[in-house]
């Protein structure tokens, strides 16, 4: 054994942290450039911040572990954002089922709009928590992202038709339940 | 639009996601000690002060004569690789492949790898391009053949190969035609390894390797061996139990006693036990198009590994099904 291998592992090993390096360096910029967006767009699905907190972070990490699977770094939005996405999803998902094992009504996610009108908190909340996971996936795309219908359809890997149909149910859903609380529009 | 950034504290914990081997928070059973969960903020700390020490050690190991590099170390029988045998699984789920999914671009047919951590895949059945839908691998019980449905436009039928300590596949190679029900069987093996199952028209049917009938006998699966609830699997030293509970894995005593929580990934769904009982695996949706493998360990030392990362599957739906991951019994044994 002599000092020549050594210095090859020791070679290689400042290889691996250089390279390791580059890619921490790589995701740091793209988070931090990304970060307030995605955190906006999944207060957007969950409706709670701890909820969007906790779900960007699941997301990010997802993406450090995947980072090798990332092969153009000018994909990064439209990759994270699946990852993203997906993640809100299944976090809407396990909400759904705590909610179908008969929790208290205290342990139902508030889902008010933290920035909309306060007489509007008490009527959006409770109806965005009834849309099903995808639909609510799709509004937030829709209406916090600005995409286009194509776009929500990339991003979430469906087809356009399927996007415009759960807008629709979406907000058939919200009017109807718009329309139970407050007939007579006095609140708008 | 909202106008809003994101906390800072936030920011903070996903720019030392680099510094993390895992960022996830977890506690484990074993031996009545139990870590107290870790918060972000908490982990965040821990990190940067195991980074700074780690620096300080590389630092003083690079000035540190050369030190005398024996030969490899052997493998740690407590890893999932070395310990219990290679792991099969398919790219759609047994009991739903033909669902809508709503890709885009969905893919047809699927296919069975084998996979142990540290080493890629290995393509064990194909789908040729979309033709064949390979579902439900199942190992016999001393892990030395495979049984797996497969549809293909002939028909129906149970597979079953022969697989080696490596890996790789041998003889036998038998195909049983089964009658057509719409969907791929989903076989099960008797105790002894000799005959396979599976379920028609809600009938167990019970086949010789030879493709005869048989009836019914001792040792055979029963009508609730093929049941597979996702979200709760016994272990098979029947002494534990693994929950899906919202995006953690409990793990508790089969009579419910001394339930922890042995990890928080986000786990879609259980998938199974190691043979040894020592390793559950999980199946995490990733992109809602793939998902990642992991092992986590409720014995010491406590740890989630990761098995195969970013599988691309044909359906973004429900997965595992029932049945879609088999656990090679330890090999040889």
């Amino acid at each position: 054994m002599g000092t020549s291998k050594v210095e090859s592992m020791a070679d290689r090993e400042l290889a691996r942290r250089e390279a390791d390096a580059d890619r921490a360096a790589a995701f740091h910029a793209l988070a931090d450039r990304h970060l307030d967006a995605s955190y906006r767009l999944a207060h957007a699905i969950l409706g709670q911040r701890a909820e969007a907190e906790d779900a960007t972070h699941d997301a990010f990490v997802a993406a450090w572990r995947h980072w090798s699977t990332l092969r153009d770094p000018d994909l990064f939005e439209h990759w994270f954002d699946r990852i993203l996405v997906n993640t809100c999803r299944n976090r809407l998902r396990q909400i759904s089922r705590w909610r179908s094992h008969d929790l208290s009504i205290d342990q139902r996610p508030a889902t008010g709009d933290d920035y909309g009108p306060t007489h509007d908190r008490g009527l959006l909340g409770p109806a965005l928590a009834e849309l099903a996971p995808d639909q609510r996936v799709v509004l937030a795309l829709r209406f916090y992202r600005d995409m286009s219908i194509e776009q929500i359809a990339a991003r979430v890997g469906t087809r356009p038709g399927t996007v415009k149909s759960r807008l629709h149910r979406a907000l058939h859903s919200l009017r109807t339940a718009l329309d139970q609380v407050d007939p007579q529009r006095t609140l708008r | 639009m909202v106008d809003e950034t994101a906390p800072a504290s936030l920011r903070a914990t996903v720019m030392a996601i680099t510094d993390l081997n895992t960022a996830t928070s977890e506690r484990r059973l074993g031996s009545g000690w139990r870590f107290p969960l870790v918060s972000r903020f908490a982990a965040v700390a821990l990190a940067a002060t195991a980074v700074g020490v780690l620096m300080l050690i590389g630092v003083g190991l690079l000035l540190q004569p050369a030190p005398d590099v024996g030969p490899p170390a052997p493998p740690d029988p407590a890893k999932p690789s070395a310990s219990s045998g290679w792991i099969a699984y398919s790219t759609a789920p047994a009991a739903d492949y033909k669902g809508v999914s709503g890709d885009a671009e969905p893919l047809a047919g699927s296919d069975i790898y084998l996979v142990r951590e540290g080493e890629e895949p290995r393509l064990i059945a194909d789908r040729d391009g979309g033709g064949i839908w390979n579902v439900c691998p199942a190992f016999s019980p001393d892990g030395s053949l495979l049984a797996f449905g497969q549809e293909t436009s002939d028909g129906e039928a149970i597979v079953v190969v022969g697989i080696d300590a490596q890996g790789s596949l041998t003889d036998p190679n038998i195909r049983l035609p089964v009658a057509g029900s719409g969907l791929a069987p989903c076989p099960r093996w008797s105790s002894d390894g000799s005959r396979v199952a599976y379920l028609e028209g809600g009938t167990v049917v019970v086949r010789e390797l030879d493709g005869s009938s048989a009836a019914i006998k001792d040792g055979d699966p029963a009508l609730a061996d093929f049941a597979h609830n996702r979200n709760s699997i016994p272990a098979p030293n029947g002494e534990l139990v693994a929950r899906n509970v919202g995006a953690t894995i409990v793990v508790e005593r089969a009579d419910g006693s001394d339930s922890q929580i042995v990890a928080q990934l986000g786990a879609y769904a259980l998938a199974g036990w190691s043979p040894d009982s020592r390793w559950i695996l999980s199946m995490q949706d990733v992109s809602g198009f793939h998902f990642t493998m992991h092992a986590t360990s409720v014995v010491e030392p406590f740890e989630t590994v990761t098995i195969v990362a970013m599988v691309r599957v044909n359906h973004g739906r429900s997965w595992p099904g029932d049945g879609d991951v088999s656990w090679q019994p330890t090999f040889g044994e």
